[in-house]
C-alpha cells in the first residue's frame, strides 16, 4: 500500500464518521489552544519582564547602602561593621564578584567656576576603573586613571548646568555655554565662591581656597531617558576624600570618619546577583539591586504559569483520551472491515499504519485548529488588553503584551498534538492488527 | 466446555493440482470450512503441513501469510464481504491498492474485471444499491482482479436463488479456466459439484471419498 493511497483511505474513513471525527478534533483543538494560550501568557510575562530589566540602568550592580542594625552580625560586633575599607575588602572576597568600589558622594556641595559661568557640582568619588565597569560610554575625552588628581569625568548633562554668575534663576540652555574640556575651571567647597556677595559688594574670593581642576572626559548621556550618571562629576576616591576633609575642617561639627556613603558591588553575571546580595546581607549590611523586586514578581508569576500550564496539559490529556476512545470505537465498529482487508491482502503493517495515520490526522488537524483558535484568543486578549498579572513596574512601560504567540510555539503545538494523536492511536492500532481475519469476517 | 478438544479435521491428505476446479462437499460442521481456511492461510493447523509451491504455510507468520494471500489467493464469500461504503469499482480496486498497483492501472484493471462479470453499468453503485447476485459478482471481480493462482470460494452461492446460482457458477468457472487458475469451492450443494473436476467429500473431519468428473458422470 503506498502512502498516497494510505492517506486517501485514512481521510475517507475519517470523513465517513464526520460527526465523531469532528467532535474528537474539537476536543484536541480546545486542548491545544488552551495549552498554547497558557504558554503565551507566560511568554508575554517573561518578555515584559525582560524589557523592564533592560530599562533598568545596571542589573548586575548591587548597592550596599548602609548597616543593617537588626542583623545578628551587627548585634555581636557592635560598631565594627561600617561601610569602610574592611567592608570593601570583604566584599571582594565573595565569589563571582567582578569589582567593588566605595562611593563618596559630596552631594552638590562643590561650587565650580568657569569664566562668566558657575555651577554647583555633584562630586562623586569612585574607583578609577569603575566607570568603565558600570558600562558608561564616553562622549569625549577619557575615563579616570588611578593617578588622576584634580581631574574630573562628568556626566553628559553637567555642561548644561553652568549658568551665568549671580543669576538667581536656573535657565536651562539648549547648548552648553562652557567648553569644560578646554576652558579653565576652578572649584571650591565654599558655596559663595565666585559670586558677588551682595552685602559688601566685593568678591569674597580672596579668603576662599580654590582648586584648578581639569575635565578629562564627558560621558554619553542616555538619550532614551534618565541616567544616574548624567549630573555627576566623578573623581578618584583619594581626591574626593581630600575635598571631604576640607569641607569637614570648615564645618568642624562633623566627626572625622573613614566611612563611605555607599559601596558598589559589581557581579560577574545576572545569575550570581541574588546570591551575592544575600551574602552581603549576611555580613550585616543593607543592600539592594535593581532587579530585586522584579525577581520576586517573576517567581510569583512562574507559579501562576505552572498552574495554568497544568490546566492546559490536563485538557490536552483529556483530548488524547478522546482520540484513543474514538479510535477504539472505530476498531470495534470496523472489525469486519479489518478482517476483509486482511483477507484480500492487507498486511499487518498496512492496517497498523492506517489506524495510526487516522489518529495522527485527528491530532494534527486538532493542532492546526487549536493554533488558529489560540491566535484568535491571543488577539482578543491583546486588543482588549485584559491583564491577568500586573507585572508592570513602571507605569509607562510601553509595549506590554498580554499574550505572545511566536511561530515556533504554533509549530511545536501542532507537531505535539500530532504526536499525541499518534500515541493515542497506538493501542487501538495494535488491537486492530491482532484481530484474527477469520473471526473478524464472521463477526456481524 | 472451553477446554474440550474438538477435532475439526483429522488425517487429511490432499493434493491440489494447478488449473483444476475442486469442490469440497460436506454437511455443516463436517470441517469443510476449516479445511478451506487452512489451505488459504487463514487458520493454522495444530499438526501437519500445508505446502503451496513448496512453501510451508503452517510455518508462516502473520506478515508472511498476508503477503501470501496478497500474491496468490483470491476469496469469494457467502456473505460477499464487500466494503459497504465503497462503490463497486472501489471495492474491486482494494486488493490492487494493497499490492501497490498505480492508480491509473488499477482502475483500468478493475473496470475490465467488472465488465467481465457483467457489471459495467454499475461500477459507481454501492453494495446497498445492488442485488445479492450483483454483489456477488462484485466480490468475484474482486477475487480475480489481482490474477491470483488460487481462488477460494466459501459457499459462494449460499445466499442466492437457483437461477443466479448457476449464473454465478458459470461465471466463476469460466474465468478460472480461461486464466488457468485453480478454483477450490466449498459447498453443501450437490448441484454445484457438477462444475468441478474433482469432488472431495468430507464427513466429521475425515475425507469420505474423492471422485473425479468421470466417476461422477458414470454414477449418473
Amino acid at each position: 500500500m503506498n502512502n498516497i493511497d494510505l492517506i486517501a483511505m485514512a481521510l475517507k474513513n475519517l470523513f465517513k464518521r464526520k460527526l465523531r471525527t469532528f467532535l474528537t478534533i474539537l476536543g484536541v483543538s480546545i486542548g491545544t489552544a488552551s495549552i498554547i494560550v497558557m504558554i503565551s501568557l507566560g511568554l508575554a510575562i517573561n518578555k515584559n519582564f525582560e524589557s523592564q530589566l533592560l530599562q533598568l540602568s545596571d542589573i548586575t550592580l548591587i548597592h550596599v547602602v548602609g548597616v543593617d542594625e537588626t542583623s545578628p552580625q551587627y548585634q555581636t560586633k557592635k560598631n565594627k561593621i561600617k561601610l569602610d575599607n574592611t567592608a570593601v575588602y570583604n566584599f571582594k572576597q565573595i565569589k563571582n564578584v567582578e569589582a567593588v568600589s566605595p562611593i563618596i558622594n559630596l552631594s552638590y556641595s562643590i561650587k565650580a567656576l568657569c569664566g562668566k559661568y558657575c555651577a554647583t557640582l555633584n562630586v562623586v568619588g569612585i574607583e578609577a576603573p569603575f566607570l568603565k565597569i558600570l558600562g558608561y560610554e564616553l562622549e569625549s575625552g577619557r575615563f579616570l586613571n588611578e593617578d588622576d588628581k584634580l581631574n574630573i569625568v562628568c556626566g553628559g548633562k553637567v555642561p548644561y548646568s553652568f549658568r551665568k554668575k549671580n543669576s538667581r534663576s536656573y535657565v536651562y540652555y539648549d547648548s552648553p555655554q562652557v567648553n569644560l574640556m578646554k576652558d579653565r575651571v576652578t572649584i571650591s567647597t565654599d558655596m559663595n565662591y565666585g559670586e558677588v556677595d551682595t552685602t559688601d559688594g566685593n568678591s569674597s574670593s580672596s579668603n576662599i581656597k580654590s582648586h584648578a581642576v581639569k575635565f578629562v572626559g564627558i560621558l554619553k548621556s542616555d538619550e532614551s531617558g534618565w541616567s544616574e550618571s548624567d549630573y555627576n562629576c566623578y573623581m578618584t576616591i583619594e581626591q574626593t576624600k581630600k575635598l571631604k576633609a576640607e569641607m569637614r575642617k570648615k564645618n568642624s561639627g562633623e566627626n572625622n570618619s573613614d566611612e563611605y556613603n555607599q559601596i558598589y558591588v559589581k557581579c560577574k553575571n545576572i545569575n550570581s546577583v541574588k546570591d551575592i546580595a544575600e551574602k552581603v546581607k549576611e555580613l550585616g549590611y543593607n543592600a539592594y539591586y535593581e532587579g530585586e523586586y522584579l525577581e520576586n514578581m517573576r517567581a510569583t508569576s512562574a507559579n501562576m504559569q505552572a498552574l495554568l500550564g497544568a490546566i492546559g496539559a490536563v485538557s490536552l490529556f483529556v483530548a488524547a483520551i478522546g482520540i484513543a476512545n474514538t479510535m477504539i470505537m472505530s476498531v470495534y465498529e470496523r472489525t469486519r472491515e479489518i478482517g476483509i482487508m486482511k483477507v484480500i491482502g492487507a498486511s499487518i503493517r498496512d492496517i497498523k499504519k492506517l489506524f495510526l495515520l487516522e489518529s495522527s490526522i485527528i491530532g494534527f488537524f486538532g493542532g492546526i485548529i487549536g493554533a488558529l483558535i489560540s491566535l484568535l484568543v491571543s488577539h482578543i486578549l491583546n486588543t482588549t488588553n485584559i491583564s491577568f498579572f500586573n507585572t508592570d513596574v513602571y507605569m509607562y512601560s510601553e509595549k506590554s503584551v498580554v499574550s505572545l504567540i511566536p511561530i515556533w510555539l504554533c509549530a511545536v503545538a501542532i507537531i505535539f498534538s500530532g504526536l499525541i494523536g499518534l500515541f493515542s492511536g497506538y493501542f487501538p492500532a495494535r488491537r486492530a492488527t491482532k484481530l484474527s481475519a477469520l473471526v473478524a469476517i464472521k463477526a456481524e | 466446555m472451553g477446554s474440550e478438544k474438538i477435532i475439526a479435521l483429522n488425517n487429511i491428505n490432499l493434493n491440489f493440482d494447478k488449473n483444476k476446479i475442486y469442490c469440497i462437499i460436506g454437511t455443516s460442521g463436517s470441517g469443510k470450512s476449516t479445511l478451506l481456511n487452512m489451505i488459504a492461510g487463514l487458520e493454522k493447523p495444530s499438526k501437519g503441513q500445508i505446502l503451496f509451491n513448496n512453501m510451508h504455510l503452517e510455518k508462516f507468520n502473520e506478515e508472511q501469510l498476508a503477503e501470501f494471500r496478497k500474491k496468490y489467493v483470491g476469496f469469494v464469500f457467502q456473505s460477499y464481504n464487500l466494503f459497504p461504503t465503497l462503490t463497486a469499482l472501489e471495492n474491486v480496486c482494494m486488493p490492487l491498492i494493497f499490492s501497490r498497483v498505480p492508480k491509473k492501472i488499477r482502475i483500468e484493471k478493475a473496470k475490465e474485471m467488472l465488465k467481465n462479470v457483467g457489471l459495467e453499468n454499475r461500477i459507481n453503485h454501492k453494495p446497498s444499491q445492488m442485488s445479492g447476485g450483483q454483489q456477488q459478482r462484485v466480490s468475484i471481480a474482486r477475487a480475480f482482479v489481482n490474477n491470483p493462482s488460487v481462488i477460494f470460494a466459501d459457499e459462494p452461492t449460499g445466499n442466492l436463488d437457483t437461477k443466479t446460482t448457476f449464473e454465478m457458477m458459470d461465471l466463476i468457472t469460466n474465468i478460472a479456466r480461461k486464466n488457468n487458475q485453480t478454483l477450490i469451492i466449498v459447498t453443501h450443494d450437490l448441484e454445484i459439484s457438477c462444475y468441478a473436476d474433482m469432488i472431495i467429500h468430507i464427513r466429521d473431519g475425515i475425507i469420505d471419498e474423492i471422485k473425479n468428473q468421470k466417476e461422477i458422470k458414470n454414477e449418473k
